[in-house]
């Protein structure tokens, strides 16, 4: 038994599992939901994180299944991680550590019922479309756990889709946009969202969205890599990720500055464990790391922020973005609020793409580098917890 | 098949060491494991897509040609843009990757902590 699993079993009873069904092992082969329903009462509901309870599958089953990759996700006592090992239709249990969607800290039912959102305000994305910037021409590449694209503030924004196995290959044929989960939906619209009866969620309202599945239901690198590397073959200019491993794993430090290399502007969040914590690979240097602010411009209690000993950028996150109470789409229809630094990142990605839209030319360096420069610290905010402050829109187009 | 001069150390991280050394102990499930690779132009250090499908194919036939495996014993995909591939292969196959001239670094595909 993996250490995770042991530990996990030790201190809280119960683990979260991937567990890997025979009958999907065969090339071509997906597998059943009637074996999924079947393996059901192994895993236990209710678990103790929010990751579980907000990713119980239909029919609020204790599990999700994902066919296409012939895996359960779900938790497990001793007793069932036994049954389930000892069942002929299953092949593996596995730990499911680390690697995930960078959950919300709150979730709430939400109306939209301004004409923009506080946060597309306070970055000053209506000021930027007056100038007749609305990210046209701009993709955006976006990992995180799929998108709906049938929601209505969606509607012509996702250009490409795709859904990634444990080994990184596209799965075939490609299937609808749809979100497994409702955080890449969340995040799709508040980057790229459409205007729905003249109210908007989205920064970027003209740009366009190249969104993949690479979280939930087996978190791999691969999976990100292979996320990673379609959306550079697209010609993404800004890849938004609000992801990460907790903790400084050096996995994606290459590949950054290879997408840096190849023009793409790497907005990362910094993650949702409070001051002294951080994720990987939203603190590496060579990314633009976002936390999370209030509307007061404050920093959120929750947002990561971390001090490392290197001589470049020493301080995530380089910059904080609306992050508390952000309204945006939510599969199916209608909006919902949440907090997190996954949400202050997409707004940083779709001001860049606002950027992009009028100087696209501009090298990685100096785009990033006008937005840094546009960033001001509201009183009583802290570099350590701040990084450069708030970005302005207008101030970052002028310092392009 | 004989194997170019190595030019650098391949970087393993800890986590695929471990979990090359307990799926060699237990005989078990093949390892997976994420490779970057090495550019063999001095004016590059990520080879070009192209080269990423070659270099990558070449490794692999020729630990395949030292250890005696068939193609089907293991799986590769390919990230050409990025110059990374992803490897799922029993342990001694893996381990034989890492000695190669065209691996710059190794990583565990799966984080099990």
């Amino acid at each position: 038994m993996s250490r995770y699993l042991s530990q996990e079993l030790r201190s809280r009873g119960s683990a979260r599992v991937i567990v890997v069904l025979r009958a999907a092992m065969a090339a071509g082969a997906v597998a059943s939901k009637a074996e999924s329903r079947r393996l059901g009462p192994r895993f236990r509901n209710g678990g103790s994180s929010l990751a579980l309870a907000t990713s119980l599958g239909e029919r609020g089953e204790a599990f999700r299944f994902f066919p296409q990759l012939g895996i359960m996700l779900g938790t497990v006592d001793h007793d069932g991680l036994a049954a389930l090992r000892a069942d002929h239709d299953v092949v593996a249990v596995v730990g499911a550590p680390a690697l995930s969607p960078i959950r919300p800290r709150a979730v709430r039912a939400a109306k939209l019922e301004s004409a923009h959102t506080w946060g597309l305000e306070r970055l000053g994305a209506p000021a930027l479309w007056e100038r007749g910037l609305t990210g046209r021409g701009v993709l955006v590449g976006h990992l995180d756990t799929g998108v709906d694209g049938r929601h209505p503030a969606l509607a012509g924004a996702v250009a490409h889709f795709a859904e990634f196995d444990l080994m990184g290959r596209a799965i075939t044929p490609p299937p609808k946009p749809r979100d497994s989960d409702q955080h890449g939906t969340h995040t799709a619209a508040t980057i790229a969202g459409r205007p729905v009866s003249g109210r908007h969620v989205g920064m970027a309202p003209g740009a366009r969205l190249a969104s993949a599945t690479v979280i939930e239901g087996g978190d791999a690198v691969a999976r990100v890599l292979g996320g990673m590397d379609w959306a550079l073959g697209l010609g993404v200019r800004v890849l938004s990720l609000s992801l990460g491993f907790r903790g400084y794993w050096p996995d994606f430090l290459a590949v950054t500055r290879i997408l840096r290399r190849k023009g793409v502007l790497p907005v990362f969040a910094v993650g949702n464990e409070y001051a002294g914590s951080s994720r990987s690979p939203g603190n590496y240097s060579q990314a633009l790391s976002v936390g999370a602010c209030d509307t007061q411009g404050r920093v959120a209690e929750f947002s990561s922020s971390q001090r490392f000993d290197r001589k470049a950028d020493p301080i995530v996150p380089d910059m904080v973005a609306p992050g508390v109470n952000i309204v945006s789409a939510k599969p199916g229809g209608g909006y919902q609020a949440m907090d997190g630094t996954s949400m202050a990142t997409p707004h940083v990605a779709g001001l860049a793409a606002l950027l992009l839209e009028a100087k696209p030319k501009v090298t990685i360096g100096r785009l990033e580098a006008a937005l840094l420069t546009s960033c001001a610290r509201p009183k009583g905010m802290s570099a350590e917890r701040g990084g450069h402050g708030i970005p302005a829109g207008v101030k970052a187009l002028e310092a392009l | 098949m004989s194997s170019p001069r190595r030019p650098a150390k391949t970087k393993v991280d800890p986590e695929l060491r471990r979990q090359l050394t307990l799926a060699s102990a237990a005989e078990a499930a093949p390892v997976e494991a994420v490779l970057r690779l090495r550019s063999t132009l001095r004016s590059s250090r990520t080879p070009a897509p192209d080269a990423t499908r070659i270099l990558a194919e070449r490794v692999m036939t020729r630990v395949a040609a030292e250890v005696g495996a068939a193609a089907g014993e293991y799986d590769l995909n390919v990230f050409p843009n990025l110059g990374y591939c992803v490897l799922s292969a029993p342990p001694g196959f893996v381990e034989r990757v890492l000695h190669q001239p065209e691996v710059a670094s190794a990583s565990a595909n799966r984080r099990r902590a």
